[in-house]
């Protein structure tokens, strides 16, 4: 018998919050694919369709509970480095980059998975550490060692975009944990000095999006293009947009990337500020029940798990739409429900499974 | 249940007492996160706000002046040029009528109008119409391929009748000499989905030509160069006003070959309406002069696009025009094989010089005779090596045969190169095959029979071996002692470049054959062509001595090419193949040459004229044979004058001027 409280304590309202999201993005996205003539089903109906896997996924995750995945954070995370050493060694090379990985006839794409891995490593480590002072620099090692490790190999396939999201949402697990800010300061420090050697690491292609978001006006042939093309879409939509199917700059094909990357400038498009803003404020609302489940969490593993869930919720959308209102360089991160892509979906929804999962948990203590 | 002490490791009773929310330290961080995301919303909001309100007015102006365009900029692909600087393959200006969909206010009337001009139908219309509902309607759609000067000129006058029409400029592959060097030279073919899925976008894009065939293919990399970009503003009609910004293509890297067009043109020549292949290399650098296949094709058909009844005649013909016989071809090597049986037999030291064997036209092993092909004459009589070599005797290679045994014949041919790819730098490269006893086991699932070492010893049987592996074979003779690798770029030219960047020469590695018994097979291969009695005396030069070897590949058993009677009912399939290898001057060897005709007929009397008139080409006599037909009483000093080019050491060609002297 489930505990009713499991039940009562599930998060209603953030599960409503997630059908809305994936409502407006399946609608924006039947708009900024329509006058692509392309085969099969259409983007839309397939990123409703990851809605729905990604929904059983979600739930999958929030009934085995966060306890239960304590005990294997170590196996997941090892089998995630393994797929991702794999992947360089086998993978599928698509547009350039190693990315897939083929297990029969599916074909699965390991970096998605290792953000869910350094969550639940990193929740584990600091959880069983039990360590309530803040931490120094040197005792860091270990947790920034189980960060960087799928991070640099994630950067090897190059994926930029992925290596930078699973050291962002580290290092916000990290954060939360606590960190002397003395040591904050020093991090700092040694991540300015260490940058210029992570410049080597980046192809040319991604160093040229960042000299052109650093000035435009020198490569407006390639990513300032993108840039300007898409600043033009989201202005140009005004207050309340052009109409559902008239957005010009998408329709007519201005636009980069626009299912993907560059969705959200289709939406502000044909919605205007209003649709936007709404957009944004759903979001918003889905990060800020995550934080009131963190600080609700009844120990410290059901706090970080759920920092990291946010965490991986947030940084998506601060960058993505950063981008696409010109505030960020063109990194390919897609934005949560609204960008299509189903391992995008899958994983987000994972997650959430992470947060729900401690909900639901909030007035039960352990058997164990 | 749980001892104490497994309890206290428990996770839950280590925090018990530990609760979030308790905890101030928590508060203050999650405090902190809440601060960050909702300052993080408020810019973002901030941001669409100042976008949409603040400046919406004018982007929306921009939005609906949206007429600067991002034009691709494809780059020059690299040339191609032969030994001696001649164009094979180069780049000409075709002419595409084309339509931007977005720009044309109505197709019904631009139909009619480019009906009565340039004779498009409607259909041609449906077409279009269809191809742009998938693609992005500022994308010019083709109507029309390779436009005349008069329709470019009719379409120039009513330009602005033509809302949206626009003629394209493209550079289209146009390869020169097409025939001669298809193979070689290859062909390209439109980069499919697939493809591009594979490669970076900033390479290629839908529409790219990428190399399908031949160096085209295998040098892909080079040739591509990489492409630019334009930034144009239009005007409502679609017609380009300015260039705003340009970021120039970087064109591809010319290639020149080592392959010679005058010695293609003469295989080609040659060989005429007969299947087969012709390879010819430097014996001692491994630069390949010669690698032609026949029949040959247009590779321009390739490029203006194939219609199905011309892809039909070509992938249906009998005599399969698109394969490179000259290394994809493998054929049994026939008598040309007797100089590894020679050598082996040599090198193991079953045979000297002095050896003589007894040849009565046939021998009997095991429940079989085995024929010498001069039974009819009574067989060679006493045969030493040189003999054998110069007559082909098969009952003295028998009998070496018998000697060696199989696994030792298989461990020379693969020294020679047989049995796996040379390492020429092009696609589909066949290996050929050295069979043993493993591999008999592994293909048949049988052991291997006494008899058939005898047939292997004379080249008939498994082995098979394509024209280029065999042309490298007869080097080693030739350079005494080095199997060659195959080169057929001999310089690269990067773009802008004032000097040429030379290709490393192509490794080599030694025969384990004592130089002094490949003299000795020398001599025998000199006789062939030279001495009376030689298989070959059809191969020689005037002034110029020619070593070779004939070599005649049973297609079908003997008793079954008996069953036809007499040799020309036998059906043009079922007819032996004709081979010879050779390599010239003699004394100092710059060419080595290979000749399969396919169901030809006789080494001797069919391949060897070809491998003629290939090293005639190279030695420049064939220009020196018109000139002495024109004038046909100095016949004479054309052969002094070929004596004259042999001494300025061989390649230098000997102009039709000095053939006149």
């Amino acid at each position: 018998m489930i505990d009713r409280r499991l039940i009562t304590s599930f998060d209603w309202l953030l599960l409503g919050l997630l059908f809305l999201l994936a409502a407006a993005g399946a609608v924006n996205l039947y708009s900024a694919a329509s006058s692509f003539g392309g085969e099969g089903a259409p983007v839309f109906l397939k990123q409703l369709y990851w809605f729905g896997i990604g929904l059983v996924s979600m739930l999958a995750v929030a009934m085995i509970g966060y306890q239960r995945l304590d005990f294997l954070a170590y196996g997941i995370y090892g089998l995630v480095v393994i797929a991702l050493v794999a992947v360089l060694l086998w993978g599928k090379v698509v547009g350039g980059s190693q990315r897939w990985l083929a297990l029969g006839p599916a074909v699965v794409q390991p970096s998605e998975m290792a953000r869910f891995a350094v969550i639940l490593v990193l929740a584990h480590y600091f959880h069983h550490r039990d360590q309530d002072e803040p931490y120094t620099l040197r005792q860091l090692i270990i947790p920034l060692a189980l960060v960087l490790i799928p991070a640099v190999l994630i950067l090897k396939q190059p994926d930029l975009g992925t290596a930078m999201m699973v050291i962002i949402v580290g290092a916000s697990v990290i954060l939360v944990n606590g960190v002397r800010l003395t040591s904050l300061g020093l991090a700092a420090g040694s991540v300015m000095g260490v940058m210029p050697l992570a410049w080597g690491f980046l192809k040319d292609y991604q160093k040229r999006r960042i000299f052109s978001f650093l000035d435009p006006e020198a490569d407006p042939l390639g990513a300032a293009y993108h840039l300007i093309q898409s600043k033009i879409a989201v202005g140009s939509g005004q207050f309340w947009g052009k109409g559902f199917l008239a957005g010009t700059q998408s329709q007519l094909h201005f636009l980069p990337e626009q299912h993907t990357d560059f969705a959200f400038s289709v939406l502000a498009e044909e919605w205007g500020f209003v649709g936007g803003l709404v957009v944004l404020l759903l979001l918003a609302a889905v990060v800020y029940r995550g934080l009131l489940h963190a600080l609700r969490a009844k120990d410290r593993l059901g706090m970080l798990v759920v920092a990291g869930a946010v965490a991986s919720i947030f940084w998506p959308t601060v960058i993505n739409a950063g981008m696409v209102l010109g505030l960020f360089p063109v990194v390919g991160i897609p934005l949560p429900f609204i960008s299509y892509g189903g391992s995008s979906m899958l994983t987000t929804m994972t997650t959430i499974g992470l947060i729900q999962g401690v909900a639901m948990r909030r007035y039960v203590f352990h058997r164990h | 249940m749980f001892s104490p002490k497994k309890m206290r490791r428990s996770p839950v009773s280590r925090t018990r007492g530990f609760d979030p929310a308790e905890s101030p330290q928590v508060r203050r961080i999650i405090f902190t996160a809440a601060l960050v995301v909702g300052l993080a919303f408020s810019a973002l909001l901030g941001r669409l706000w100042y976008l949409q309100l603040l400046q919406g007015e004018h982007f929306r102006e921009q939005s609906e002046n949206n007429r600067i365009r991002l034009v691709d900029v494809p780059p020059r692909r690299g040339l191609i040029f032969d030994a001696k600087g001649r164009l094979l393959a180069d780049n000409r200006p075709a002419f595409t009528l084309a339509a931007v969909p977005e720009d044309v206010p109505d197709w019904e009337q631009l139909g009619r109008r480019l009906q009565s001009l340039v004779g498009i139908t409607p259909e041609d219309i449906q077409r279009a119409r269809r191809a742009a509902r998938s693609q992005p309607p500022f994308k010019p759609i083709r109507l029309r391929s390779h436009l005349d000067r008069e329709q470019l000129a009719l379409l120039e006058t009513f330009r602005y009748e033509l809302p949206g029409v626009k003629v394209l400029v493209e550079y289209r592959r146009a390869y020169l000499n097409p025939l001669p060097a298809a193979h070689v030279v290859g062909y390209l073919g439109e980069i499919n989905q697939r493809e591009l899925e594979k490669v970076p976008r900033s390479l290629y894009r839908m529409g790219d030509f990428v190399g399908r065939y031949g160096l085209e293919a295998s040098r892909e990399r080079v040739l591509h160069g990489r492409r630019g970009a334009k930034q144009v503003e239009v005007d409502a009609l679609g017609r380009e006003l300015a260039v705003l910004q340009e970021l120039e293509a970087k064109p591809g890297h010319d290639l020149v070959l080592s392959i010679d067009l005058d010695l293609q043109l003469a295989a080609a020549k040659a060989l005429g309406e007969e299947a087969g292949g012709v390879a010819a290399l430097n014996p001692k650098t491994g630069e390949v002069y010669c690698l032609y296949s026949s029949p040959s094709f247009d590779q321009n058909s390739f490029i203006t696009g194939l219609s199905a009844a011309e892809w039909e005649t070509l992938s249906k013909d009998e005599k399969h025009p698109l394969k490179d016989r000259a290394i994809s071809g493998a054929y049994p090597p026939g008598s040309t094989y007797k100089i590894i049986t020679a050598a082996a037999g040599l090198a193991e030291g079953v045979i000297t010089p002095e050896t003589t064997f007894f040849c009565s036209g046939e021998i009997p092993f095991g429940r079989r005779t085995y024929k010498c092909w001069a039974y009819k004459k009574g067989g060679h009589g006493s045969v030493n090596l040189h003999k054998a070599l110069r007559e082909s005797c098969d009952v003295y290679f028998y009998r070496v045969g018998m000697r060696l045994g199989v696994e030792r014949l298989a461990k020379y041919a693969r020294a020679f190169g047989l049995g796996r790819p040379t390492g020429v730098p092009l696609p589909h490269e066949a290996k050929g095959t050295v069979p043993d006893g493993k591999w008999k086991r592994q293909r048949f699932g049988e052991p291997w029979q006494d008899g058939e070492t005898l047939s292997l010893a004379i080249g008939q049987g498994f082995t098979q071996a394509t024209p280029l592996q065999l042309a490298r074979m007869v080097a080693v003779v030739a350079n005494r002692g080095r199997l060659v690798t195959p080169t057929l770029v001999k310089k690269v030219i990067p773009p802008g470049a004032a000097e040429p960047v030379p290709e490393p020469p192509g490794l080599s590695s030694k025969v384990p054959v004592d130089p002094k018994h490949l003299e000795i097979i020398h001599q025998g291969l000199v006789a062939v062509v030279n001495e009376p009695g030689g298989t070959a005396r059809r191969a020689r030069l005037p002034g110029i001595q020619v070593a070779g070897k004939t070599g005649t590949a049973q297609v079908v058993s003997l008793a079954f090419f008996k069953s036809f009677g007499k040799e020309e009912n036998v059906p043009w399939r079922f007819r032996d193949h004709a081979l010879f290898v050779a390599y010239a001057p003699a004394e100092d060897p710059t060419i080595a040459v290979a000749v399969v005709v396919e169901h030809g007929g006789h080494g001797g009397s069919d391949a060897a004229p070809i491998a003629h008139a290939v090293l005639e080409a190279y030695f420049g006599l064939d220009k020196l044979d018109q000139a002495g037909k024109e004038a046909k009483e100095k016949t004479t000093a054309a052969a002094q004058a070929g004596g004259a080019a042999r001494e300025t050491a061989g390649r230098a060609p000997v102009s039709g001027d000095s053939g006149a002297h």
